[in-house]
């Protein structure tokens, strides 16, 4: 099927980006994100889940890292972090940054993230951790974590 | 000066369109700092100067390894925004019979989010381009190999500004972008810096 570029682009600012453009005009913020996806240096990346809920001030992140292992099962973790917001949620491209802390199955987690969201949607991370338990400090990155970004 | 030092580093082609990329990427860095500094009301501006201590942590690895350096800063005159330029070098190490070395130079943009963070009247956030280089010696035949890596670096700074004078702690990490295949496979090299600073500003 042969689908016209012009006709695709129409269909995709339709469904994909006017509600949420239109909800984060309406509202001056999106609310929600799930991300999956992080580079590391290994083939195939590192597949690490996070939830996080947010406003322009702060946000709560649950995530599950299925490359790291605590206790033999992936690591397992809640962040609160301060949220400072460059680029707010009225433009298509929004940035920002964070500091958090919190708990992990390996231990207390300390966060930092630089952070955009492209056209109201896709969201992409530049996540570090510093994780610490009574033998040891564990810095682990996460190099572009991506995911979408939704105004819920 | 920076064009020069990423070009003649560069050993293949693979990475030429990555470096050509970066070179881009610290001219504009340069032009935006220049006007957002200029656009401040009662422009003013600072030469700061650092030496830093910090533990470098490579790709893959569990181990830190200590290093030293400094950075030389342009910065607004409260710190709000400014551009950096910042160098990091692990010693020599020479052990088993090989030699090996690495040196991480960065440069940023970024500036101050807080005045009024937890116990310290300074949080900050940089974002650029930076690049590692390497080598590792065998020291029975004197055979060198050098590596690089180029990518993008983000930083954080927590500490006290107080005039002229500046103390912080901070964590940077170098995300080296892979080869064209690498990055297909969301391979990316990370490199990771814990440290602390002091520095004066003119």
């Amino acid at each position: 099927m042969k689908v016209a570029p012009l006709k695709l682009l129409l269909s995709f600012f339709a469904i994909a980006i006017a509600p949420p453009a239109a909800f984060a005009y309406k509202f001056g913020e999106q609310n929600s994100s799930v991300l999956a996806q992080a580079f590391t240096a290994n083939a195939g990346g590192q597949t690490a889940y996070a939830v996080k809920r947010f406003n322009t001030d702060h946000e709560w992140t649950f995530f599950a890292n299925t490359y790291l292992l605590a206790g033999g099962i992936p690591l397992l973790g809640g962040v609160y972090s301060l949220r400072h917001t460059f680029i707010s949620a009225k433009y298509p491209f929004q940035s920002f940054t964070q500091f958090g802390l919190g708990a992990s199955t390996g231990g207390v987690v300390a966060e930092g993230t630089i952070g955009m969201t492209l056209l109201y949607l896709l969201r992409i991370d530049l996540t570090s951790h510093l994780i610490i338990n009574q033998n040891r400090a564990i810095s682990w990155s996460y190099p572009f974590w991506t995911g979408v970004s939704v105004p819920l | 000066m920076f064009s020069g030092f990423l070009s003649v580093r560069a050993q293949s082609g693979q990475n030429s369109n990555m470096r050509s990329i970066l070179r881009n990427l610290v001219f504009a860095f340069g032009c935006i700092a220049i006007i957002a500094l200029r656009t401040q009301d009662g422009f003013a501006i600072a030469w700061q100067t650092s030496a830093s201590g910090a533990v470098m942590q490579q790709p893959s690895s569990q181990y830190y390894h200590y290093c030293y350096g400094g950075e030389f800063q342009i910065r607004s005159n409260d710190s709000a925004r400014g551009l950096k330029i910042s160098f990091l070098q692990r010693p020599e190490f020479n052990y088993g019979g090989f030699t090996d070395q690495e040196s991480a130079i960065a440069v940023m943009y970024g500036g101050t989010l807080s005045s009024k963070s937890f116990l310290f009247n300074n949080a900050a956030a940089f974002v650029g381009a930076s690049q590692i280089d390497g080598f590792i010696r065998e020291n029975a035949t004197n055979t060198t190999r050098k590596f690089s890596s180029s990518g993008l670096i983000y930083a954080f700074e927590w500490g006290k500004l107080r005039d002229r004078f500046t103390a912080a702690l901070f964590h940077s990490s170098h995300i080296g972008f892979g080869s064209d295949y690498q990055s297909e496979a969301f391979v990316a090299w990370p490199y990771i810096f814990y440290g602390a600073k002091v520095g004066w500003a003119l």
